[in-house]
């Protein structure tokens, strides 16, 4: 059991949203839960983005065999629509980062500052946030 | 627990509650086409994920379909549905896909998760053997709820624990998947369930 997220690390997603067309951004854990969210999002659907989400990551590493090797480690999922695209990368232990855009976004910027933001988040991960500060979501 | 359903509709914006200090992980369980998908989403108080497709003939072979004539689509991937219980309490609910061949995902879901409601169907109760012995292996407590379908035979619960073999201790409840006020009954018996098992609702 855990307590539902307080986004405390919400303003580090927010972050990789200054490459242009960038959307949105969710840290979600392996097992489905929302862990934090960019700021233009709703809770709701950030929640029900992030079930989904651990569903497509989990369904992306059960193909790796069609890949040639089947213990070969997931890195990324790209999803296109006509609209944008949906990057998913590992966020560290037991977490993934998902970062919506629109169609023109520049998409190695984006994987760029996605891993940047994973190896900050990583820091921040290690060294848990403090939970006396600031009011609860 | 003396937890009484929320008061919100199952659709339009429910925002959690700021009170909200513990969230659990629930699976909601079952073999094809026992309604697990109707539940979650019977359920949700915001809106559900759904990852349904129509069923194709390819299917058609392994897809066993007896007395559901209606059934036209199926979970490929998940559902995902949210329930606050009470001020302190929200469930998550993660709903797998049925068929066998979606096991591999399923095994990832149970990550985290604190429980499982098994929906069970007396027409084909054999069926649920296989999920629930999943279930064993994993080291998962799960209560039985069964899915009270308009045609199915009503047999006395006793008869099926029974047939079932379940432990003394598993809750073995009914339920009609597409009514809110009975599918969270049954969950609610899950939930004091491995409440008893815990011992005591964690503060954090």
């Amino acid at each position: 059991m855990t307590g539902p997220t307080n986004n405390a690390l919400g303003w580090m997603l927010d972050e990789v949203l200054k490459v242009p067309e960038a959307r949105h951004a969710i840290l979600l854990s392996a097992d489905g839960m929302l862990r934090a969210y960019s700021k233009d999002i709703d809770r709701d659907d950030a929640e029900r983005l992030a079930a989904g989400l651990s569903g497509v990551q989990s369904i992306s590493r059960s193909t790796a065999e069609f890949c040639g090797t089947p213990h070969t480690p997931w890195r990324q999922t790209l999803i296109e629509f006509a609209d944008g695209y949906v990057f998913l990368v590992a966020a560290g232990e037991g977490a993934y980062l998902a970062v919506s855009t629109g169609e023109d976004v520049d998409m190695e910027a984006v994987t760029y500052r996605m891993h940047k933001l994973v190896d900050r988040l990583g820091k921040e991960l290690t060294s848990p946030a403090r939970q006396d500060t600031g009011s609860p979501a | 627990m003396g937890s009484a359903p929320a008061s919100e509709p199952a659709t339009g914006e429910v925002h959690l509650r700021p009170g909200v200090q513990t969230a659990v992980k629930l699976l909601v369980v079952g073999h094809f086409a026992v309604g697990k998908t109707t539940f979650v989403g019977a359920l949700s108080e915001i809106r559900p994920l759904r990852t349904e497709e129509v069923m194709t003939e390819a299917g058609a072979i392994v897809d066993d379909l007896a007395g559901m004539t209606d059934k036209t689509t199926t979970t490929v991937a998940l559902d995902f549905g949210r329930l606050t219980l009470n001020d302190r309490l929200v469930l998550y609910l993660f709903g797998t896909p049925g068929q066998q061949r979606f096991a591999p995902l399923w095994h990832d879901m149970t990550r985290g998760a604190l429980g499982a409601l098994v929906l069970a169907d007396t027409r084909r109760l054999g069926h649920s053997f296989e999920v629930m012995g999943v279930l064993e292996e994993l080291g998962l407590p799960y209560a039985v709820a069964l899915n009270q379908f308009d045609d199915a035979p009503a047999h006395e619960l006793d008869e099926v624990r029974d047939a079932l073999d379940l432990l003394p201790e598993t809750p073995l409840v009914r339920c009609d998947a597409r009514d809110r006020v009975s599918s969270t009954r049954a969950l609610i018996s899950l939930v004091e369930y491995l409440l008893t098992r815990i011992g005591h609702l964690e503060h954090t």
